[in-house]
């Protein structure tokens, strides 16, 4: 049990100190240091054999002397070899003679006789062990200098391997320096280049601002001075041709009285040529207002319908005169309101109503048909097209037709009076309204033209349909991310806030899918689906077109 | 007479014994060395004109301590019975700041200050796995450090067969 708890002890012993021992051996002594304390071991017991066998030494002092050199050669160095076990056989038989010669001699000093007699062999011997032991030092020496010429050949091989790739890497780094360098010069040129097109592009610019600035100035003179002579004319033509005019109808009741009937004449060719000329100085004036820069007339609600009745009325002793009927068609109970001027969309209906009347011929009807429709955008215009059965317009004039005094080949032939300005002045109004006009004409059979102004709309309408492309997206969202249970539920409630928001035909469509729903309880989970991503389809298509819209 | 021969067989086995020993522990050595009389004077101090002497017996007498250390000479775990060289300095009369040289029988020398064998905790081995140490293995007394000591990897010091310290 003792020897046991022993063992145990020194077993743990050894295992901590396993890493000490490690750490211990790993400084053993070094090969070098053993071969020098091996010889000078070897000279010591040599010296103190030679002393022996002189008779100065005992047979004690050569066996201790014998002793530490075995000492010496049972040193582990650190190669894990004994020095005795590098030691040539030479070495170890001669020590082992010289041992043989010691032990047969007697204690205390050697006697002369038995010196004289030992001498020659035993000078041998250590003759021997010198000669091995240097013998010892000298092989490892040279096996030292193989070893460090071996090194020294590798580390130069490396030494010359690493410059290799030193001047390698010199090599590439400056081809790449190089390369860079160019890559960035060009770079600079190329930059610089562009920086030298910009500025010379900016100068340009500025040029052309500059003339441009200059330009507008002009213009502004221009137009300056073009208000200074519209003012003139209406106060120095205008206002005598309206006295002229008033005298002409006093001459005409005077020229009643001439039997020969030709003051009545040249009576009625002055009012003519007066009140043509007035035409044109009140178009003038109309288009010199439309296209000054005084503040806009406001806009209010206009109810289109009664524009063109009052502008119907207006001009009914013309078209009596004529004899030319005008209809007007349209829809009972509809609102034809617009946001626009009253007066100025008179003036539209009268210029185009009064050239229906002018180029229809005897008999003939001016029929103006008003609608309320809806347009690309999704909305809703009054639409007014006046259609006469007059003379036309020929198809390659028709681009000119809204120029200023710009007239129709064919009404300047047919002698038709005219300045050239009436149209011109019905575009101008209607582009100031966001609205358009389109014409269609076939010559000898008569012309449409149609007018389009947004409809009026109220400030409430306004909201709501500012609110229409997020609430059908909150639609498409929910509806999308219903499930089938509760899909009829959703589309329900969708559909009734969809159509609030004047989407009353998209509204129709949910909520039919809801009623198909709600009368399919057994329908299939594919057909479902199927309706609702055509739903969905439907409702997006819409919402692309209001996201539009909203960007324009 | 059969006394006489317990003691020849005795003495007989112990020779046998010692020397079989010997030379398993060191392969080159050559005929056993007789290990000095208890008496005989091995070691010696000398601190200017102090003289102390100590045979074996004197050392065994100095409470020397059993400890086991790894001797890198031989790389082995190995027992030893040794005197603190601690012991010697008041015997000695050895001040603190003296130096100390240690020599060997063949006349190996090593210096250094007594505050750093202190500080390395030398001790004078006297015996090795409870027996004498042999010639052969650094005996009769060297000086041995403790693993962990600041000079366990320092070979230089642990001198062998010590046979006197010089105080300079």
């Amino acid at each position: 049990m003792i020897n046991l708890v022993v063992l145990g002890i020194d077993t743990n012993a050894n295992s901590n100190g396993a890493a000490a021992e490690k750490a211990v051996f790993s400084s053993a002594e070094s090969t070098a240091s053993s071969i020098i304390f091996t010889q000078r071991e070897s000279l010591a017991y040599t010296t103190k054999y030679a002393l022996w066998l002189a008779g100065s030494a005992t047979k004690r002092d050569v066996q201790i002397a014998r002793a530490l050199l075995a000492q010496r050669l049972n040193v582990i160095d650190i190669e894990n070899q004994t020095m005795g076990s590098r030691l040539q056989p030479g070495f170890l038989a001669a020590l082992k003679k010289s041992d043989e010669l010691v032990n047969v001699a007697s204690d205390g000093f050697l006697s002369i006789k038995a010196a004289n007699s030992i001498k020659p062999q035993a000078e041998s011997l250590i003759s021997e062990i010198l000669s091995s032991s240097r013998a010892m030092v000298v092989a490892y020496q040279q096996e030292l200098d193989q070893h460090l010429l071996l090194v020294a050949t590798e580390r130069k091989q490396a030494a010359e391997r690493n410059l290799m790739l030193l001047l390698l890497l010199m090599f590439l780094t400056s081809i790449f320096l190089v390369w860079i360098s160019r890559t960035i010069l060009d770079q600079f040129e190329k930059t610089k280049e562009m920086i030298d097109q910009e500025v010379k592009d900016l100068e340009t610019a500025r040029s052309d601002l500059e003339t441009s600035q200059l330009a507008v100035k002009t213009l502004q003179e221009l137009n300056d001075s073009k208000n200074d002579f519209i003012s003139t004319v209406n106060h120095e033509l205008r206002t005598p041709l309206t006295s002229i005019i008033g005298y002409v109808d006093l001459l005409k009741d005077l020229a009643e009285g001439d039997k020969t009937g030709q003051s009545t004449t040249i009576v009625a060719v002055v009012e003519k040529n007066a009140l043509v000329l007035l035409d044109l100085v009140e178009s003038i004036l109309s288009l010199s207002r439309l296209d000054s820069r005084e503040p806009e007339l406001a806009h209010i609600e206009v109810d289109l319908l009664k524009v063109v009745e009052k502008s119907i009325f207006v001009l009914s002793p013309q078209a009596e005169e004529a004899e030319i009927k005008m209809v007007i068609d349209a829809e009972k109970d509809v609102e034809y309101t617009a946001n626009g001027n009253p007066s100025q969309l008179s003036q539209v209906f009268i210029n185009l109503l009064s050239n229906g009347i002018k180029f229809s011929p005897k008999g003939s009807t001016v029929v103006i048909k008003v609608r309320r429709v809806l347009n690309d955008n999704m909305f809703t215009e009054i639409e007014a097209s006046i259609t006469d059965q007059g003379i036309g317009i020929p198809e390659a004039e028709i681009p000119q037709l809204f120029h200023r005094f710009f007239r129709a080949s064919n009404a300047a032939n047919s002698q038709i009076s005219g300045t050239g300005l009436g149209l011109a002045i019905v575009s101008k109004i209607i582009d100031l309204h966001n609205g358009h006009i389109a014409v269609k004409s076939t010559q000898n059979i008569g012309s449409t033209f149609t007018v389009n102004l947004p409809a009026y709309i109220s400030a409430v309408d306004r909201l709501i349909l500012e609110q229409r492309g997020s609430v059908l997206r909150r639609a498409i969202d929910a509806i999308e991310g219903s499930s089938i249970e509760d899909l009829q539920h959703v589309c329900h409630e969708m559909g009734g806030a969809i159509g609030f928001y004047a989407l009353e035909e998209h509204s129709e469509q949910v909520a039919l899918f809801a009623k198909w729903l709600k009368n399919s309880p057994g329908a299939n989970e594919v057909a479902i689906l199927a309706k609702k991503d055509a739903l969905l389809d439907v409702l997006k298509t819409t919402q692309r077109i209001i996201e539009d819209q909203e960007k324009n | 007479m059969k006394k006489i021969l317990n003691v020849i067989a005795t003495f007989v086995i112990l020779v046998g014994s010692t020397t079989s020993a010997q030379a398993a522990d060191n392969p080159y050595g050559g005929t056993a060395v007789t290990p000095p009389a208890p008496t005989e004077i091995i070691f010696s101090i000398t601190n200017g004109s102090i003289l102390k002497t100590y045979s074996m017996n004197d050392l065994k007498k100095m409470k020397p301590v059993a400890l086991t250390i790894y001797e890198p000479f031989v790389k082995k775990r190995q027992s030893f019975l040794a005197v603190p060289l601690s012991a010697f300095i008041k015997d000695a009369k050895i001040r603190s700041t003296a130096k100390l040289s240690t020599i060997a029988l063949n006349d190996y020398v090593y210096d250094n200050t007594l505050s750093n064998f202190l500080k390395a905790k030398a001790y004078i081995a006297i015996e090795r796995s409870g027996k004498p140490i042999a010639y052969d293995q650094g005996g009769p007394i060297r000086i041995i450090f403790p693993t962990g000591s600041i000079w366990s990897k320092n070979l230089d010091p642990w001198n062998w067969s010590l046979r006197s310290i010089v105080v300079k």
